[in-house]
């Protein structure tokens, strides 16, 4: 199994949690400046220092594109460590829960993800890596800046939590608009469903800290936490309240239908139609078709077009719809 | 021309996106554009973040990092460090950069196995002397000694 689709805190509105610390080893230029010799022997370096967590190896530079595609949509890796050229190679366990995308912009980026809210497991477990690395490589670190790191917005704890949520009816109701500049002000930050300069894509937004210099790695973890605890309680309440309106019942189940129904599908009218199911959870009503939050929570990474496969289109839209009959209809019959 | 998406204003912004290796091409106006969460290039607003360096350093524009090469100008332009030396190095151009991003911030966090025991044991006092402040704040005087005494056997040097 992997970790997404393993049940989680709170995921009727928090899809996943993510905790990501960037790391660089003394004496070697960062990646952006490294010829493919010193990359080659930091990939090296980090696996025999990594060997005790028995991760597995993947080497990207020679992983067809493909494959490498299948890794940014499960949000291991990110787009750029997925196009660079430089030697670089991704640990990752069985469940994909941790893993080191090594020479990314920094050389080492430790992840750890979990199904909905856990980011004080997450971040438990990427220190307890870091740790073990740090026994046996030495990490660049300056006492007044913390973790030197490639871009000095990363400096500090060089740690950034994030949180991935389904806000169908903050987003409807247009508070998503006071949301983010609240978020803001606390210096939280709100991108896509992939990351930096990705979009946003249904009704998919990841919540995260934007600076790590001048706060703890416990102050980070309570000023996320207590942010995303609001939201989740907001989101439920205008979930609540919509989901009292005909209009809302009459929608949830059109897409209900479609999702069930449906013999062609894109990856779009997919996500949009899985945050209108998604509007129904939580709200334990016995009117509408209530989904288990693990498999819209699951779906939303399998629908993505490199997972569903197929080179044509249209042939992938019809194996995206089949793939999403069989998963919300084997939930009504269990 | 109007705009492909509403119909209704003239075409501003032209969007190419590539989603998975699959081109598409959209003609739109500035409202539509917003709404597709249309990005720009990231580098049109690069300038913000190059510095203007004081006259008597222009030498650091030219100097080079002996660890990665990297010159004062190009980490200026690029605002990114080449490796960690840069940051010695080029420590006023850091420093500055560091400050238009992070404020006067000083990394109060944990610290790598790398650092020595007397650095160590100097943020450890740090912290317990904050802890001590707020516990005098909240008259939590029973804390307080506890945290005075843990800082007075730090200072004469006993191991964490």
């Amino acid at each position: 199994m992997k970790w997404f689709e393993l049940s989680g805190r709170d995921t009727d509105v928090v899809i996943s949690t993510r905790v990501r610390l960037a790391r660089n080893l003394t004496k070697f230029p960062f990646p952006r400046k490294l010829d493919s010799d010193k990359a080659a022997q930091i990939v090296e370096l980090v696996t025999e220092a990594a060997a005790p967590a028995r991760l597995n190896s993947v080497d990207f530079d020679t992983l067809d594109m493909n494959s490498r595609l299948e890794y940014v949509e499960k949000h291991i890796v990110s787009p750029d460590f997925a196009s660079g050229d430089l030697p670089r190679r991704l640990l990752v366990n069985d469940e994909e829960s941790l893993s080191v995308m090594i020479n990314e912009e920094d050389h080492l980026r430790i992840q750890a993800m979990g199904s909905g809210l856990c980011l004080e497991d997450c971040m438990t477990s990427a220190l307890r890596l870091d740790t073990l690395l740090d026994s046996s490589l030495s990490f660049a670190f300056d006492t007044e800046r913390g973790y030197l790191t490639t871009c000095p917005t990363n400096l500090g704890c060089a740690m950034r939590l994030s949180v991935m949520l389904h806000l169908p009816a903050i987003i409807e109701t247009g508070y998503i608009k006071s949301l983010v500049s609240a978020l803001s002000k606390l210096g939280l930050t709100v991108r896509g469903m992939y990351g930096e300069g990705s979009g946003i894509t249904g009704y998919v937004y990841q919540i995260s800290n934007a600076l790590s210099l001048g706060y703890t790695e416990a102050e980070l973890l309570e000023r996320l936490t207590s942010a995303v605890q609001n939201i989740i309680t907001t989101e439920r309440e205008l979930r609540k309240a919509s989901c009292e309106r005909e209009e809302t019942e009459d929608r949830i189940w059109r897409a209900y239908g479609l999702l069930t129904n449906a013999r062609s599908m894109s990856s779009g009218e997919a996500m949009k139609l899985l945050g209108e199911l998604k509007l129904a959870a939580g709200t334990e009503s016995d009117k509408l078709p209530i989904v288990d939050d693990r498999i819209i929570n699951s779906l939303l990474t399998k629908i993505s077009p490199n997972l569903v496969g197929e080179e044509d289109a249209s042939k992938r839209d019809r194996r995206r719809a089949e793939l999403i009959r069989s998963y919300i209809t084997s939930v009504g019959e269990e | 021309m109007l705009c492909e998406k509403c119909g209704k204003n003239e075409v501003t912004v032209y969007v190419k996106s590539v989603i998975n290796g699959a081109v598409t091409e959209k003609r739109l106006c500035s409202k539509c554009a917003a709404e597709e969460n249309a990005v720009f290039p990231s580098d049109i607003f690069s300038d913000m973040f190059s510095l203007k360096m004081p006259k008597a350093d222009t030498g650091a524009e030219t100097l080079r990092c002996p660890l990665c090469g990297s010159a004062g100008r190009e980490i200026i332009k690029s605002g990114k460090a080449g490796c960690s030396e840069c940051y010695s190095i080029f420590n006023k151009i850091m420093t500055s950069m560091t400050h238009r991003i992070h404020g006067s911030a000083k990394h109060t966090g944990s610290l790598p196995g790398s650092c020595g025991e007397e650095i160590k044991r100097e943020k450890k006092i740090e912290e317990l002397k904050s802890k001590l402040k707020a516990a005098i704040d909240t008259e939590a005087y029973e804390d307080a000694a506890v945290l005075r005494d843990e800082i007075r056997s730090l200072e004469r040097g006993e191991s964490i």
